[in-house]
């Protein structure tokens, strides 16, 4: 294609990355490495608040949280998922991620209505006589890592299905006839094989759930904060424009980060076997 | 008489209500046997050994083996050595690892393990690849790892799912008689599923030729070759020339006692001689003529009909001239459907 | 062959566990009493209608379907002109152009809503509306350019060659020959693009203003002073258009589909 075409076409795609993004990007990060010589003191004064550092371990331990779960509950569900008859696999499939399609509000909206004081789990047990006082169950940790699963699940389940389906039926079935039982075929075989994928859907439910806003905000409230809410109130409630460009530099540093560095470990992974003959 | 080591009783299978994939099937084995079956696609053949695999659940019929029913056991707990089609070895093991996989499950000792997987590569033919991956192998080395992975646990029964479609003509030739030959000196009964009849007839001691989920004739190559059970058998092993009995009497053919409510009679090409017309049973007139090297293939125009003669008879007879055809009784076949 | 008990019964519990909440929201949005509770005390459309009459929630709607249908068609445009340029010229600097366009998917949402409202809004001073459009092309442009860029490159180039020999100009042949065997790209683009923008919340929250509310942000604050099943009622609504889209989106595929297999 001719340079000029070239220039043309990419022009606008360009120069909506380049100004609106990029630009914007580096003049709102770099001034936080120069106060006003090159230092890491706006860092180094952020970790140095206990409120920030409560809020930064708070999402780096409920992201791992939510991911382990997802895991957890992943594996055995896009196992039997795997199973199936394609025609089945598709509408399960379909089913799962129908709501990723909804609007985080709405997702949030549906577990303040299970979660809340005047919630669906609070007048179930007060109605039963369970319990005298309704539990506080919105508005703590718990309530995130719960929306971030439940935001995140259908990624990690539809990642992992793809994979085990691609392990193909034959490679179990010799697994079997080798004296191989399902479960041990499960951990022997059909876990080693979707090694790959299970990083890389772990690394978007990880980088996510630390990046989200609204779950973390609707659920979380102001008592448990995550770095975007903190992000938001900083910049747009109290016009902390310094300390919201460190958090946002942060941000970014931690999500892209953990995606690079699992890229890696997943190509080092997979390079076993790689070279043809 | 070999012993009966194994059989398929009433086998029944449908994967929906209403159409059958195997229909009352009934199929037995001989210890140290290779036992094959042979069909076209969709006969059931597959399935078949499937079913012995226990991967395929029946709906009705017994599988016993060595006197125990199998019919219920699991795959895993079955104790056979299955070699699939397309292979399946384990992508992340090494060639060592796929193989000594079964014996892991075994629980064997780290020493046995290292003796048998060595000494079943060196019978397969891949000493020295240990620690290769699959995807570095070429088809045929694939083919002797898949071999030798189910072979090294001694099962009692030897499945093959068509192990050699994938591999180019000549590899093909020369990994069958290495199958054949370990076979042998393993003695391990074994089940051949292939689609290729030259390949089935070379290297089986009996033949089960399948067609719409039934069993048409089980019996040796020898047998099968000589007389086969029907049309479509016969036509699969070389016979071509096909006449309702009635026109048997015609030519002044003489058909025994017991073969008179036989449909068709039939006759290989290279069994009917060229004679001179007077002491013909037939006249015809040479339509086509073609060379086949060792002989001629003539289709001659008869009163019942084109008959295909094959003959290498010099000089050979042109195209248009009147021929004499004999058919001597014993080489024809008497065939009821 | 193998029951799998336990796995069946976990990937029961699952579904469950991810269909219950919506499932929650649809069957109380029809409560007749004031609050999100079971069992319904009478079944009634209220809320419906209430949100109808909600101001705020009908312009939210109105101002995101536009954003999102204009964002959409703006970037399906650009990712298709960026696209063909990155296919038809590879090499280092497309690659590099590649990973700009697909970056806004990678970065931290609020991060491009905190930096655009800085750069654009309080620097440069441009206005709100402008700035809202832009942010959601941004947040649009991944989309468009990974699904051309991918049937692109599954395109058979000797087909557009094929129309060159055969006397058809290059431009020509673009139009007749590449462009309809895009569409399923590009309308699976444009319904992704519409889906995330119109349920975009972390760059409509920083570009909001009089009027310039997105639907997900008036259901937040909605959400803030009333506890009652107007959400709900909305949410439903929304699910419904949602599933509409979706049934659209494969039935555009599947015809894609079927177009490339007559052709052969």
């Amino acid at each position: 294609m001719k340079l000029q075409h070239y220039v043309l076409a990419v022009g606008p795609s360009l120069l909506l990355a380049g100004v609106c993004l990029l630009i914007p990007l580096l003049a709102t990060i770099i001034p936080t490495f120069f106060t006003p010589s090159f230092s890491l003191s706006s860092y180094i004064d952020f970790f140095s608040d206990s409120f920030f550092r409560t809020i930064f371990y708070r999402s780096l331990r409920l992201s791992l949280l939510t991911t382990l779960i997802t895991i957890i509950i992943g594996l055995p569900t896009s196992y039997y998922i795997s199973l199936r008859k394609e025609k089945t696999r598709r509408l399960l499939l379909s089913l799962i991620m129908f709501p990723l399609l909804t609007n985080a509000v709405v997702r949030g909206f549906a577990w303040i209505s299970i979660l809340g004081r005047n919630g669906i789990i609070n007048q179930f047990f007060l109605s039963l006589g369970i319990i005298d006082e309704p539990l506080k169950l919105l508005y703590t940790d718990f309530a995130i890592v719960i929306g971030s699963v439940y935001l995140f699940l259908p990624v990690m389940i539809s990642t992992l299905t793809s994979v085990m389906v691609g392990i193909g039926e034959e490679v179990l079935e010799a697994s079997y006839s080798l004296g191989c039982s399902p479960s041990k075929t499960f951990f022997k075989i059909i876990i080693p094989l979707s090694f790959s994928g299970l990083l890389i859907a772990s690394v978007l439910v990880f980088s996510g759930t630390i990046s989200a806003y609204t779950t973390p905000t609707l659920l979380g409230g102001n008592q448990n904060m995550m770095l975007a809410s903190l992000l938001y109130q900083q910049s747009n409630t109290l016009s902390n424009w310094s300390t919201s460009a460190v958090i946002a530099f942060i941000m970014i540093v931690v999500s892209m980060g953990v995606m690079k560095l699992f890229n890696l470990l997943a190509g080092k992974v997979d390079r076993r076997g790689e070279k043809d003959v | 008489m070999s012993m009966q080591y194994g059989a398929l009783s009433h086998i029944d299978v449908s994967y929906d209500k209403k159409h059958l994939i195997l229909q009352d099937l009934n199929l037995e084995f001989n210890k140290g046997e290779l036992l094959s079956l042979l069909g076209p696609s969709g006969c059931g053949k597959t399935t078949t050994l499937r079913v012995i695999a226990g991967l395929i659940e029946t709906n009705t019929g017994t599988f016993t083996l060595d006197g125990v029913d199998m019919t219920h056991i699991p795959v895993h707990k079955r104790d056979f050595g299955l070699v699939f089609q397309s292979y399946a070895l384990f992508p992340h093991l090494t060639v060592f690892d796929n193989i000594a996989f079964g014996l892991k499950q075994r629980k064997c000792s780290t020493q046995e393990t290292v003796e048998k997987v060595k000494s079943m590569m060196e019978i397969c033919g891949i000493s020295g690849y240990e620690k290769r991956f699959p995807k570095q192998l070429s088809g045929g080395q694939r083919q002797r790892v898949a071999l030798a992975r189910a072979l090294v646990i001694e099962p009692k029964l030897l499945l093959l799912d068509e192990p050699l479609s994938n591999l180019d003509a000549q590899l093909r030739v020369q990994m069958r008689s290495t199958i054949k030959r370990i076979q042998q000196e393993l003695g391990i009964t074994t089940v051949f599923v292939t689609h290729d009849q030259e390949e089935c007839f070379s290297i089986s001691d009996r033949v089960a030729i399948m067609d719409k989920g039934r069993i048409e004739q089980c019996d040796t190559p020898q047998v099968i070759y000589a007389n086969p059970a029907c049309e479509m058998i016969a036509r699969f092993v070389g016979f071509k020339n096909f006449f309702p009995i009635s026109t048997a009497e015609r030519i002044g053919l003489s058909v025994p006692q017991e073969r008179m409510n036989a449909l068709l009679w039939c006759i290989r090409p290279e069994k009917i001689d060229l004679v001179d017309l007077q002491s013909a049973m037939c006249i015809g007139t040479v339509e086509v003529r073609t060379y086949l090297g060792e002989s001629y293939q003539y289709e001659v125009k008869t009163e019942l009909g084109t008959m295909i003669v094959a003959s290498s008879l010099h000089p050979p007879k042109a195209v248009g001239e009147q021929v004499g055809l004999n058919i001597a009784p014993e080489h024809v076949v008497f065939l009821d459907r | 062959m193998y029951k799998h008990r336990f796995v069946t019964l976990i990937a029961i519990l699952t579904l469950l566990f991810i269909f219950l909440p919506l499932v929650l929201i649809i069957v109380t949005s029809f409560n007749s009493a004031n609050t999100i509770s079971l069992p319904l005390q009478g079944f009634s459309l209220q809320w419906f209608t209430k949100v109808f009459k909600s101001r705020a929630l009908v312009q939210s709607f109105k101002n995101s379907f536009l954003l999102a249908f204009t964002a959409s068609l703006v970037g399906i445009v650009i990712g298709l002109v960026a696209s063909l340029a990155l296919v038809k010229r590879p090499g280092r600097l497309s690659k590099a152009l590649l990973s700009l366009f697909l970056s806004p998917s990678l970065i931290p949402g609020i991060v491009i809503g905190y930096v655009l409202f800085l750069f654009l809004v309080v620097k440069v001073q441009l206005p709100l509306r402008t700035a809202l459009i832009l942010g959601h092309l941004l947040v649009v442009l991944p989309y468009c350019v990974r699904i051309i860029t991918a049937s692109l490159k599954e395109l058979d180039e000797s087909l557009e060659e094929a129309a060159r020999t055969l006397g058809c100009p290059p431009v020509k042949a673009f139009v007749v020959i590449v462009l309809p065997n895009l569409k399923p790209a590009m309308t699976s683009a444009f319904m992704l693009s519409f889906i995330n923008s119109f349920n975009n919340i972390p760059v409509s929250m920083y570009l909001k203003g009089p009027g310039m509310n997105t639907l997900p942000y008036a259901m937040m604050n909605h959400i803030e002073y009333n506890y009652d099943p107007t959400v709900s009622a909305l949410s439903v609504m929304l699910m419904g258009m949602t599933l509409l889209f979706m049934v659209l989106l494969d039935r555009s595929m599947t015809r894609g589909q079927a177009k490339g297999v007559k052709g052969e």
